[in-house]
């Protein structure tokens, strides 16, 4: 079975479309990571995915079932999407107070936590060794610890997709590969299927078990990156030349003066 | 070894805390309003008042004064105070703005309109009537009406836009500049007389409170926070930012409207009786956010008892400050508020907004 499904999805916000028959199959525990230029549509997608924008035409399927038919809570508790950083978060709020909005749907309209949102919490918090910032307040993270945090916020409802948007926007090249490093363990370890949108060509390579190319609302590429990170299919999308350079077999490229 | 217990006692540490904070602050409530009870220009004894409240001393004059004065208005300071405490709280929470009162949507602006409008015209909601035995009534169905109506025109210009906040606040301020340009008008237009019932209107008074104006507040406070008490969670999730409130399954769109619409119906009962009361529903939620943090199963509450303290505290100043006279009470609060807030301002936790 597929984790997830995307067939001939098409979506825009006004008139003209901005995804147009996107077609996309991602298995079960796989890392797959949409590359493209700005505007191309990435983040649209993963919206889509996420069950936060509704299709014009089209269909996702999230572990066989048809968005469509599952309920907001339903949705919520297999899939989880962790947007951009937009807002900084409130500076007091701890961490602990932070992952746990995270079990919206199992705590709302209750006045207290039960034992299940505190131990989901812990197990969270541990696996990400984030077990002594728990009463740290959130203003007093690095931006990386931050990442993490969001991340923990995000799994502490176990859901079985993740779906990030650049979540290694802002982080040095030591805590883009800490983020990249977890997310890989959280596959193993949770049976995660992760699909990540970034715009690091190299990263992505790196990491992903599969890439898929977008450029002006379509997917122009889809596969595993040595079959994706090609400096043909790269100068077409983004404009400018490449050159492929292999590093333990991983396929990364250089852009060329 | 790290264990469940390490991880969550800090969290617990800090409920407790916050639990701690509630109940002094509701214990605190409790005193000023004594306090209120027993202050006043008649000069009773504490005795006195307590006598009479446990039906002990059956003088009617004594009982007259507690019954018919009194109790109604400290009764009032602490129902009105909660649920300005409690709009601005919501308030400065769904419109994600530090600056954020129950005045920033132009409700009480609309309120004051409403006043305005039997004070120097005549005309009510319910036609035109002359000062009859409903007279005490219509001004404040009258204001509570505006204030509900400017709170419509929002909810229409947020159908149209969204419910964000940038919408919701342009929106309330064009409201705020409208009604009071109207009200202005009502003004220059008024006679004399009128004039000076709309401006003792506009300074915010307890003392035309009665144990049923009491009653209709209190009950309007009660189902309210009951109410926004039930989604405190997803208030709390709106201050992470829409987009992640979204991404966690709230809906924020929705719960500003919702919240919107109760935060006003709030104000709205609060102000048609007592007039405006400014500074309770600002100063109020800061208070409550620096002790309580962001939690608004904590916040709300805290907010609104920090409300009524404040009114309470005014209500005590306001008969005390002019021995024989009462100062209306809308010019105390903010008068005696402002060193406060200008202190939290100065010595505050940085970064609370």
């Amino acid at each position: 079975m597929y984790a997830i499904e995307v067939e001939k999805l098409t979506f825009g916000y006004r008139r003209s479309p901005i995804l147009e028959d996107i077609n996309i199959k991602v298995r079960e525990k796989e890392i797959v990571s949409i590359i493209g230029p700005n505007g191309s549509g990435k983040t649209t997608l993963l919206r889509c995915i996420a069950g936060i924008l509704k299709p014009w035409r089209g269909r996702v399927k999230i572990l066989g079932r048809d968005l469509e038919s599952m309920s907001q809570r339903d949705l919520n508790r297999i899939v989880s999407y962790l947007p951009q950083e937009t807002v900084p978060p409130p500076s007091l709020m701890t961490v602990y107070e932070y992952v746990l909005l995270g079990r919206l749907h199992y705590i709302s309209g209750k006045l207290t936590v039960s034992n299940e949102d505190h131990k989901s919490v812990f197990e969270i918090l541990k696996l990400l060794e984030l077990d002594n910032y728990a009463k740290k307040c959130m203003h007093e993270l690095s931006g990386g610890e931050k990442q993490l945090v969001y991340i923990a916020q995000a799994l502490v409802r176990k859901p079985k997709v993740l779906l990030l948007d650049e979540p290694l926007n802002h982080l040095d090249i030591k805590n883009q590969f800490i983020v990249l490093k977890v997310l890989r363990e959280l596959v193993k370890k949770l049976e995660l299927t992760v699909v990540i949108v970034m715009h690091d060509i190299n990263q992505a390579a790196r990491y992903s078990d599969k890439i898929v190319l977008m450029s002006s609302g379509k997917i122009v590429a889809e596969g595993p990156p040595d079959e994706v990170i090609v400096p043909e299919l790269l100068e077409k999308v983004y404009g400018i030349k490449f050159r492929l350079i292999y590093d333990h077999n991983v396929p990364q490229v250089i852009p060329k003066g | 070894m790290v264990t469940m217990n390490n991880i969550r006692s800090p969290y617990r540490l800090i409920i407790v805390r916050r639990l701690i904070i509630v109940i002094s602050f509701s214990i605190l409530t409790f005193v000023l309003f004594l306090l209120d009870l027993c202050v006043g220009s008649s000069g009773i004894s504490i005795h006195d008042v307590v006598e009479v409240l446990l039906n002990l001393n059956k003088n009617p004059i004594l009982h007259a004064i507690i019954f018919d004065f009194r109790l109604p208005w400290s009764l009032m300071a602490v129902v009105v105070g909660f649920s300005l405490g409690v709009a601005g709280a919501v308030m400065q929470t769904i419109l994600n703005n530090p600056l954020a009162s129950p005045y920033t949507l132009g409700i009480s602006h609309g309120a004051g309109f409403g006043a305005a409008l039997v004070y120097s015209l005549g005309v009510s909601i319910l036609g035109k009537l002359t000062m009859s035995t409903y007279a005490q009534y219509i001004v404040p169905i009258n204001a509570f009406v505006f204030a509900l109506i400017t709170c419509g025109v929002i909810v229409l210009i947020g159908k149209v836009r969204g419910f964000t906040y940038e919408t919701l606040i342009l929106a309330g301020i064009a409201m705020s500049f409208l009604f009071s340009a109207l009200l202005s008008l009502m003004e220059y237009f008024a006679s004399e007389e009128a004039l000076q019932a709309i401006v003792f209107w506009l300074f915010g008074s307890l003392v035309k409170a009665t144990l049923l104006n009491v009653l209709i507040v209190s009950i309007v406070m009660i189902i309210s926070t009951v109410i926004l008490m039930r989604f405190s969670w997803e208030l709390t999730t709106l201050r992470l930012g829409d987009e992640k409130a979204r991404s966690l399954g709230a809906n924020p769109e929705r719960i500003r409207l919702v919240s919107m619409i109760i935060a006003s119906i709030l104000t709205a009962a609060a102000v048609c009786f007592v007039g405006i009361i400014g500074f309770v529903g600002l100063v109020a939620p800061h208070i409550a956010r620096f002790l309580t943090g962001e939690d608004a199963r904590f916040l709300v509450p805290t907010s609104g008892l920090a409300g009524s303290i404040m009114l309470s505290g005014a209500a005590i100043a306001s008969k005390t400050i002019m021995s024989g006279a009462i100062l209306p009470i809308g010019i105390v609060t903010s008068i005696i508020g402002i060193p406060f807030f200008l202190y939290l301002i100065i010595k505050g936790k940085r970064g609370v907004w």
